[in-house]
């Protein structure tokens, strides 16, 4: 199974994730969101941002994550798809996220996200897979 | 799912289980097949549980699934016992369209399309990332926008006073209190003042092809040949921050007022309760941020196309409508006069002739609704009929509503010659990337022509111009 997988919704964008642990799936869930915005693939990390998020359960936590980093886009244009997750539990998490600012003439710019919806939104573990669905806003 | 055949055009959705009304459609019976086709129906179903809700849930003939409501619902709750949900507003809050008549003639364009479009590109930022033509507006303007909304604009330059009393409400929603948006929220939009965004907003330039009647000239100044600017778009970061912002809070407070979501993206609460009112606030403010936003770009257009002909061209709007809201009106419930909280997520309000709150000049036709449909048929001018009073909270449908996904459109469009097959319609398109065009291609969308026919049928809005794209900006 491919980490991520883009799916048809609509009007909208969603993304099946998979990966071995937690945190590997929340990193690749930051690159996901940044590939649906941009082609990602000539991003250097050259900018460092730190977040710090807290939620009452690992589906929140996720959504939150998410829209923290698409927040931190729409305000600076930064793309940010290098994810690390240095700490994590099922209520919290911190992470770093690095990239640069987006710049069309260097990166191809796909489609702008409003949001990370709570639409089908779930996250699981089963078989020792980490799985996830996130449906974006367009 | 068990559908009662009303009218030809409106079908009912018996009330079963949690429902405490019925679910209402208007669509023709190809369109209600279509809407058979994916879990729009459900979400009909799903607003129907919701607490407050009076009369019906209702959905227009460009229903498709959204998530919580299905784009194209409308649903009205008590002001006193039901509730406000933000996501059935949407998270583009007070996206809509605006036309506007531009005095110019289609034959004199001829040649000058692609000047067109490349100038209405420069000028009018969109797509990923696109920084405003006006830079980034300061914390005090930004108050100052959420709380006057297009008032503001026009002080500043962006527009004249009459545009003011051709705007839905005005330009300005009341009970607009920036203190109820958050610093990310002015964060993310501050920037953002006066762009297009991608996705389906678009701005393009239309020819008038049909008129239905004597009052398309008489009261609209409009005959076939004429020049109209349409703009849509809606309250960007800024209302998408507010919206996402509350439905993350609703979700976790839903139980404590002992609603129970069949859905969390219905989160809700209710309207009379400290949440509520907050959230009415908020959603004010991104109201008046998207009427600015409109407003602004209305300006830059202007000044694209008098630079780009070389004559003074000065947008004059007819009217601005939104789609994604929530109102505070009062509508006859079962023959008693109610006060409700009216939601429209991908409908717009139609007042009939007659009603106080449709500007004098348009008083006598009904208030004007534009239905945008895809950027190769056509986009109509309707008026509210009396029937909309009587069915719809005031309400018709907001667009041509979408037929196939996003990545549909993609794959059905690899290989293929967008800019040509376009062109053969007598289209000139521009957009930020071949994505966003394959996206919004025609066949992406149902037929703009069927779906108002189905209201007018049902007497709810009556057509007054068809509007013939050729010169097409996409985000």
């Amino acid at each position: 199974m491919a980490p991520f997988t883009f799916f048809d919704h609509t009007g909208d964008i969603g993304v099946d994730l998979s990966a071995p642990t937690a945190s590997g799936l929340f990193s690749l869930a930051g690159l996901a969101l940044f590939e649906a915005i941009a082609d990602t693939s000539g991003v250097r990390p050259m900018v460092v941002r730190k977040l710090q998020i807290a939620a009452d359960s690992q589906e929140e936590l996720l959504n939150r994550f998410l829209s923290a980093l698409l927040v931190i886009f729409d305000d600076e244009r930064l793309l940010l798809p290098h994810v690390a997750i240095h700490e994590m539990d099922g209520r919290s998490l911190r992470a770093t996220a690095a990239g640069e600012r987006f710049d069309p003439e260097l990166h191809e710019g796909r489609t702008e996200l409003k949001a990370v919806t709570w639409h089908a939104l779930h996250v699981s573990r089963q078989n020792g897979l980490w799985t996830a669905r996130v449906v974006f806003d367009v | 799912m068990e559908l009662n055949r009303i009218s030809d055009c409106v079908w009912e959705i018996p009330k079963t289980g949690a429902m405490r009304v019925p679910g209402r459609i208007y669509a023709d019976r190809r369109l209600l097949d279509i809407a058979k086709g994916d879990k729009a129906l459900d979400q009909v179903v799903n607003v129907a549980t919701l607490p407050g809700i009076v009369k019906w849930s209702l959905a227009m003939p460009d229903i498709h699934w959204g998530y919580g409501f299905p784009i194209g619902g409308v649903a009205a709750f008590d002001l006193d016992e039901g509730v406000i949900s933000p996501g059935g507003v949407g998270y583009d809050i007070n996206c809509g369209v605006r036309v506007c008549k531009t005095g110019l003639r289609f034959e004199e364009l001829e040649g000058k399309h692609k000047k067109l479009v490349n100038a209405l590109f420069s000028a009018v930022p969109a797509g990923v990332g696109g920084d405003s033509a006006i830079g980034r507006v300061s914390k005090v303007d930004g108050a100052r926008i959420v709380t006057e909304g297009a008032r503001w604009a026009v002080e500043n330059g962006y527009g004249v006073p009459s545009d003011l009393d051709h705007t839905e409400d005005g330009g300005r929603m009341p009970g607009a209190d920036p203190a109820a948006a958050s610093d990310t929220a002015f964060r993310r939009g501050l920037g953002q003042v006066g762009t297009l965004g991608s996705g389906n907003h678009f701005l393009e330039l239309d020819r008038v092809t049909d008129v239905y009647g004597p009052e398309a000239e008489r009261v609209f100044g409009l005959r076939p040949g004429d020049v109209v600017l349409l703009i849509h778009c809606g309250s960007r970061g800024f209302g998408y921050q507010i919206c996402d912002e509350n439905v993350h809070d609703f979700v976790k407070i839903a139980g404590r007022y002992g609603i129970d979501l069949a859905d969390r993206q219905l989160a809700c609460a209710p309207a009379s309760s400290p949440e509520g009112k907050r959230y009415l606030a908020a959603m004010a403010c991104a109201a008046n941020f998207a009427w600015v936003n409109r407003q602004v770009i209305m300006t830059l257009a202007g000044k694209a196309m008098t630079d780009c002909l070389g004559k003074t061209v000065e947008p004059e709007l007819i009217y601005d409508v939104c789609h994604n809201i929530a109102k505070i009106e009062d509508h006859d419930v079962d023959g008693v006069m109610k006060t409700v909280i009216v939601h429209r997520k991908g409908a717009t309000r139609a007042f009939p002739a007659g009603h106080p709150l449709t500007p004098a000049k348009y008083r006598e036709v009904g208030q004007p609704v534009l239905v945008p449909g895809d950027m190769g048929r056509s986009s109509f001018l309707l008026t509210g009929l009396p029937g909309a009073m009587k069915e719809t909270f005031g309400s018709t449908c907001h667009g041509a509503g979408r037929l196939a996904s996003r990545g549909e459109m993609n794959r059905r469009m690899a290989g293929v010659d967008i800019q040509g097959e376009l062109a053969a319609l007598g289209v000139t398109v521009r957009g930020k990337t071949r994505s966003s065009l394959a996206e919004e291609m025609p066949s992406a969308y149902k037929d703009a022509n069927v779906v108002t026919e189905v209201m007018e049928t049902a007497g709810i809005s009556k057509r007054i111009c068809k509007f013939v794209p050729f010169a097409v900006v996409k985000g």
